[in-house]
């Protein structure tokens, strides 16, 4: 580790030495560069983020700057992706998704004029090359697929289940065989073995127990239903749930496109835990807990004391990817320093609209200026949302290669759905800096003040955002990122990363 | 026609709170009303139209209807005559409804709950109307679901009338939206307006549509054209249940007089825009020969199934009984 420029963080403690840090800050001023922050962002592990911690710091300095490399520790979170592997594989999992769409699609068949009480699946199975079509093409099932539009259902209350729609998927999950062996093994694989008698006929016990990654809270109240009710009911009753659920999304124009909301239900209600919601909480925490004064050694409130003494003319760019513009928002919220101001570069910004403004735009005096006292040094790359839906969530996985069956859309639209959460209360469909759609003006919450104080200050000022993909004579304003994890990558051909180069060499 | 002895019960039900809403009855309801009134010229006091009550939504129900048969065996106590009551009765049905196990179609009530079920069955009903032999003829219309549902109750019809000696000779005309096991639908129609799609291509067909070209609408007639307005609304896959109550040796029996109208297809050349295309009424074989160079054309035909080969012999097939069809070839 190259202490001159890399700084060693576990749940917001430094962990590397104190005085080296010191000393990388005071090199910084002395070589009379630009000095840049880099935060990278959460589902980078430690070790990969120290192991590429060289190439980033080479590609800042080709830049002309002073690079400090913060490697902090986001915990359970950085092990997310392995988990959701496996969630993928998971024949639960699967058929899930089938079943929630098929009934899904069926009440919004109904709704756009079927004169049936019931719930009737017409739906052709959904298949991994379905789900695989509908990640790579637009972030949803197709229209022909569905053979109806999505977008003639949204946001009308009509469209909400009724006792009778209940029953009736009740009725049909009672009876569905293959689904409830399934749910069977997972239950026996977690020593939750339902009682003899909650089988129904048609249903024989699962040959073989099958280990899921699911919940054990939700196990286990799939249990006490099968056990009270029968199998077949027990398994209704969630799956009713779920249905329901993505229905009311799409009722109050929550939803993120059929596909993606059935995965977010699907995982709500079974794998909230496997998926990271806590893990996610977790690593938030630590983003404060790096300026808590009751945090040993607390490493944002180290780089602030640092920072207080370059100085006044030492250009500091904050360049923070992902979850690291969370970091820099609380960065935003501590700092003491005086008259001193920031630039800031957002990539692919995962912070909510809610913590930006409470920060960046409520403490805005703290960024730096152009000339002239009025254009402020900001500037934020992110997927426009076309892209934002065609991004595939977990890319590269050893043998199994990109998982598009699993989830359509980006990370930003997965944490989104239901990585954030209100204290004990889940948040659904949070507004985040970085999803463009937050800021159509006919966004569900468009009306609400952090997104208008947010829209206002990114929309209002062109040059303070670009959408990728977006070419520019001038190289500050480029980006060719089509996928959340590409946008800080410090790679030749990246354009983001080299408008960030470009900032730094020309200045704003 | 002798307008003041056709009576009619039109039953268009939108509002069930526990089933959802549906956009169309209501709209099916004052469709057949304007036609009864506007077209047959039947006395308006000759209609009773039942729709939702809100806000418990307890009527109509299973006894408003029954009640609605003791009012007729109460008139017909006072009258005389093989069909004491009248002309023709209409009962037109829009809204919910089930096919229960018994294969009898049934008409839900707004009341009902996945506990306390408020059904009427479609033919038993009709067959109370026709057993007492009140009026000459019967048609019922029913445009509503006939999914056949595992937890729904049978439905139970109590009223059984001795049959009246005139029974066998009352004429019944009975369409239902769908076969056995299968939905209805109902869509948006150009208009913007939502209907049912059955509702909508009976008063298509009656007001002229199914007519001949004496302008009569015969019972034969007009289940051929509602088959071909189903399908070409909601595809082949889409049929409708109709019995048009004729023993095919009797004469055909007339249901109504409206001026002839033929659907148009416009032959349209969007693609293929050169060479001779021939279309072709499938029934009769007539077939004429359409010169695609010479841009759009329009054909009015008698209802039915055609077909249109193109000049590299591939087929297309077109369902002509809506007012027009564009064929884009």
């Amino acid at each position: 580790m190259d202490l001159d420029h890399v700084l060693d963080i576990d749940e917001g403690r430094l962990v590397s030495d104190r005085a080296a840090m010191a000393k990388a800050f005071s090199n910084a001023a002395q070589a009379g560069k630009p000095m840049i922050i880099h935060f990278h962002g959460g589902l980078v592990s430690r070790d990969s983020a120290l192991a590429g911690a060289p190439a980033m710091q080479a590609f800042y300095q080709n830049a002309g700057a002073y690079p400090i490399i913060p490697v902090w520790k986001t915990g359970a979170w950085e092990v997310a992706q392995d988990i959701w592997v496996q969630v993928a594989a998971e024949a639960l999992f699967k058929v899930l998704v089938d079943r929630v769409t098929g009934f899904v699609h069926a009440r919004m068949e109904d709704y756009l004029g079927t004169r049936s009480l019931s719930v009737e699946r017409t739906l052709g199975k959904v298949t991994d090359d379905v789900l695989a079509q509908s990640s790579t093409g637009g972030g949803d099932f197709t229209r022909e697929f569905l053979n109806l539009d999505v977008n003639a259902v949204r946001g009308d209350a009509d469209l909400e289940l009724r006792e009778f729609q209940r029953k009736s998927i009740e009725a049909a999950v009672a009876r569905d065989v293959e689904l409830n062996r399934v749910v069977d093994a997972v239950l026996q694989g977690a020593n939750l073995e339902v009682e003899e008698g909650a089988r129904s006929f048609d249903t024989p016990r699962a040959p073989a127990p099958l280990v899921s990654v699911a919940d054990r809270q939700a196990l286990e109240e799939l249990h006490g239903d099968a056990n009270s009710r029968g199998l077949g009911l027990g398994t209704a009753m969630a799956v009713v749930t779920i249905v329901g659920k993505v229905i009311m999304r799409f009722v109050n124009r929550s939803d993120h496109g059929l596909h993606a909301t059935v995965v977010e239900e699907v995982l709500r209600k079974f794998y909230l835990g496997a998926i990271g919601t806590a893990a996610w909480s977790k690593m938030k925490e630590y983003t404060q807990l790096a300026f808590s004064a009751t945090t040993p050694n607390a490493a944002g409130t180290a780089m602030i004391e640092e920072l207080k003494k370059l100085p006044a003319t030492q250009r500091v760019l904050l360049a923070g990817h992902s979850a690291g513009s969370i970091f820099i928002c609380e960065f935003f919220k501590h700092l003491d320093t005086g008259s001193r101001t920031f630039e800031v570069v957002f990539m692919a910004p995962a912070a909510t609209t809610q913590l930006f403004t409470q920060t960046l735009v409520a403490r805005s005096q703290l960024i730096a200026t152009k000339p002239g006292g009025v254009e402020m040094k900001f500037r934020m790359f992110s997927m426009n949302d076309t892209y934002e839906c065609r991004d595939t969530l977990v890319r590269n996985v050893p043998v199994l290669g990109d998982l598009t069956w699993f989830y359509p859309r980006s990370l930003l639209y997965l944490i989104s759905g239901i990585l954030e959460q209100d204290g004990a209360d889940e948040v659904i469909d949070a507004q985040l800096l970085g999803l463009q759609r937050d800021y159509d003006p006919n966004y569900r919450l468009a009306s609400d003040p952090a997104v208008t104080a947010a829209r206002q200050f990114i929309e209002g000022h062109g040059e303070r955002r670009v959408w990728s993909v977006q070419s520019n004579a001038d190289p500050r304003f480029q980006s060719n990122s089509t996928s959340h994890g590409g946008f800080a990558a410090p790679v030749a051909g990246n354009t983001t990363m080299e408008s960030v180069a470009a900032i730094l060499k020309q200045d704003w | 026609m002798d307008e003041d002895k056709h009576f009619a019960l039109v039953v268009g039900l939108s509002e069930y709170p526990a089933v959802g809403r549906l956009k169309g009855p209501k709209n099916d309801l004052e469709d057949v009303r304007a036609w009864l009134t506007n077209d047959l010229k039947v006395p308006a006091a000759n209609i009773i139209c039942w729709t939702d009550t809100p806000e418990l939504y307890r009527h109509p129900s299973a006894d408003d209807f029954y009640g609605w048969i003791l009012d007729w065996v109460e008139k017909a106590r006072q009258t005389t005559g093989r069909f004491p009551l009248g002309k023709r009765l209409y009962v037109f049905y829009a809204g919910h409804g089930y096919n229960a196990v018994s294969t009898q179609q049934a008409m839900i009530m707004p009341r009902s709950t996945t506990e306390t079920w408020n059904v009427v069955p479609m033919v038993p009903l009709r067959e109370s109307l026709r057993l007492r032999a009140h009026f000459e003829e019967i048609m019922v219309l029913f445009d509503a679901c006939r999914n056949q549902l595992d937890f729904a109750v049978e439905p139970v019809w109590l009223d059984h009338p001795a049959a009246s000696p005139n029974s066998n000779q009352v004429k019944v005309f009975s369409a239902f939206a769908s076969k056995n096991g299968k939905a209805a639908k109902e869509v948006e129609f150009a208009n913007g307006k939502w209907a049912g799609v059955l509702t909508q291509a009976f008063l298509t067909g009656v007001k002229g549509y199914a007519a001949d070209e004496h302008g009569v609408v015969y019972a034969d007639a007009l289940r051929k054209f509602l088959f071909a307005a189903v399908k070409q609304q909601l595809g082949v896959a889409f049929e409708p249940d109709v019995d048009d109550g004729c023993d095919p040796n009797d004469p055909p029996w007339p249901l109504f007089q409206a001026a002839r109208k033929l659907p148009r297809v416009v032959i349209d050349p969007v693609h293929t825009k050169q060479g001779m295309a021939t279309f072709r009424q499938i029934r009769s074989g007539d077939s004429v020969p359409i010169d695609l160079s010479a841009g759009p054309q329009v054909r009015e035909v008698p209802y039915g199934y055609y077909s249109l080969t193109l000049p590299d012999q591939t087929e297309k097939k077109i369902i002509a009984a809506w007012e027009e069809t564009v064929v884009e070839v």
